[in-house]
């Protein structure tokens, strides 16, 4: 038809209709939502997003915020460094004084008979032994 | 991995009362884009389509139970999706003045639309399309874009082929004349 070619001449042959992005992709949930809302189905099971609300910090209050933070850490930093540094000063000392801080107790328990069996005993301590439940 | 549903699965599914929620979704989302562009080229605007779309699923939604089989799923939401444009057209006719409708031009209206992004040769197009009564510019639409067969167009509106033939060939004659007018 030659009327029919004089259109196509006018035509792009390209759809110059767009649509929102995603219009497609969310359009069956939209309609689902609104036919909940107008009775026409049970509400959909969607879970409503509860978007948090954010609310924007005056700068002052976001400061304070900051340096009380900082405060609890260095807080923190400190305690945890003064007992590192205060148990190892009372180990060393124990250390000074002859203990061994790294023997286990059944260690301890061993070197604590070995020193009973060579323990010189004079006899008034012999005699105690014998006569008292030990 | 989603399942792609054919027509007459739908079909099936949507006579089980029990999945009949189910089924909607997925004649929805089968029928969607389809419904979308037809109503798209009579309408223009993307919110009316959107509307008449909504309302074009809605009803059938109520009408389901009136939904025999006897005709395929896709003719009988293509009716409605045609009702509704067509009441639309007429409704926004009688609100409108004459005077309204010369002043305010196509052409000029896509031009500011968002959703539009054709040139000056497809807005003279539409422009030319627009200036058809609506079921005119409805049988070209779809015989010119969609392409659709006189006999499918037949049982989709309820019209004779002959009838249809001779709509568009009135269509084609009248949009031919407005651009004769232009060049």
């Amino acid at each position: 038809m030659i009327e029919e070619d004089l259109i196509r001449n006018h035509d792009t042959g390209v759809n110059p209709f767009k649509t929102p992005d995603g219009y497609f992709d969310s359009f069956t949930t939209r309609l689902m939502e609104r036919m909940g809302h107008e009775g026409l189905i049970e509400q959909p099971a969607v879970q409503q997003k509860t978007e948090a609300i954010v609310v924007k910090m005056n700068p002052f209050r976001r400061a304070i915020r900051y340096a009380a933070a900082a405060v609890v850490a260095g807080v923190c930093i400190a305690a945890g460094t003064y007992l590192y540094t205060h148990q190892s000063n009372a180990e060393q000392a124990l250390i000074g004084e002859g203990f061994e801080i790294a023997m286990s107790d059944e260690d301890l328990d061993d070197a604590l008979d070995y020193e009973m069996d060579y323990e010189i005993l004079n006899n008034s301590q012999i005699a105690y032994y014998l006569t008292e439940a030990y | 991995m989603s399942t792609k549903w054919n027509e007459q699965q739908i079909v099936e599914l949507l006579r089980d009362a029990n999945r009949r929620e189910q089924a909607f979704t997925l004649m929805v989302d089968h029928f969607k884009e389809q419904l979308y562009w037809q109503i798209r080229r009579m309408v223009l605007s993307h919110d009316d389509a959107d509307d008449i779309l909504q309302n074009t699923f809605i009803k059938a939604w109520t009408g389901l139970d009136g939904f025999r089989g006897d005709a395929k799923l896709s003719t009988w939401l293509f009716r409605i999706a045609n009702n509704e444009t067509l009441n639309f057209l007429e409704r926004k006719r009688q609100t409108l003045s004459i005077d309204d409708e010369a002043a305010v031009g196509v052409a000029a209206s896509l031009e500011s639309d968002p959703y539009f992004d054709g040139d000056e040769t497809a807005r003279q197009l539409q422009e030319a399309i627009a200036q058809l009564p609506a079921k005119q510019r409805q049988v070209f639409n779809l015989k010119y874009f969609e392409e659709m067969k006189y006999e499918e167009m037949s049982e989709a509106l309820g019209t004779s082929v002959g009838a249809l033939k001779a709509s568009y060939h009135h269509a084609v004659k009248k949009i031919s004349e407005f651009f004769s007018q232009l060049d």
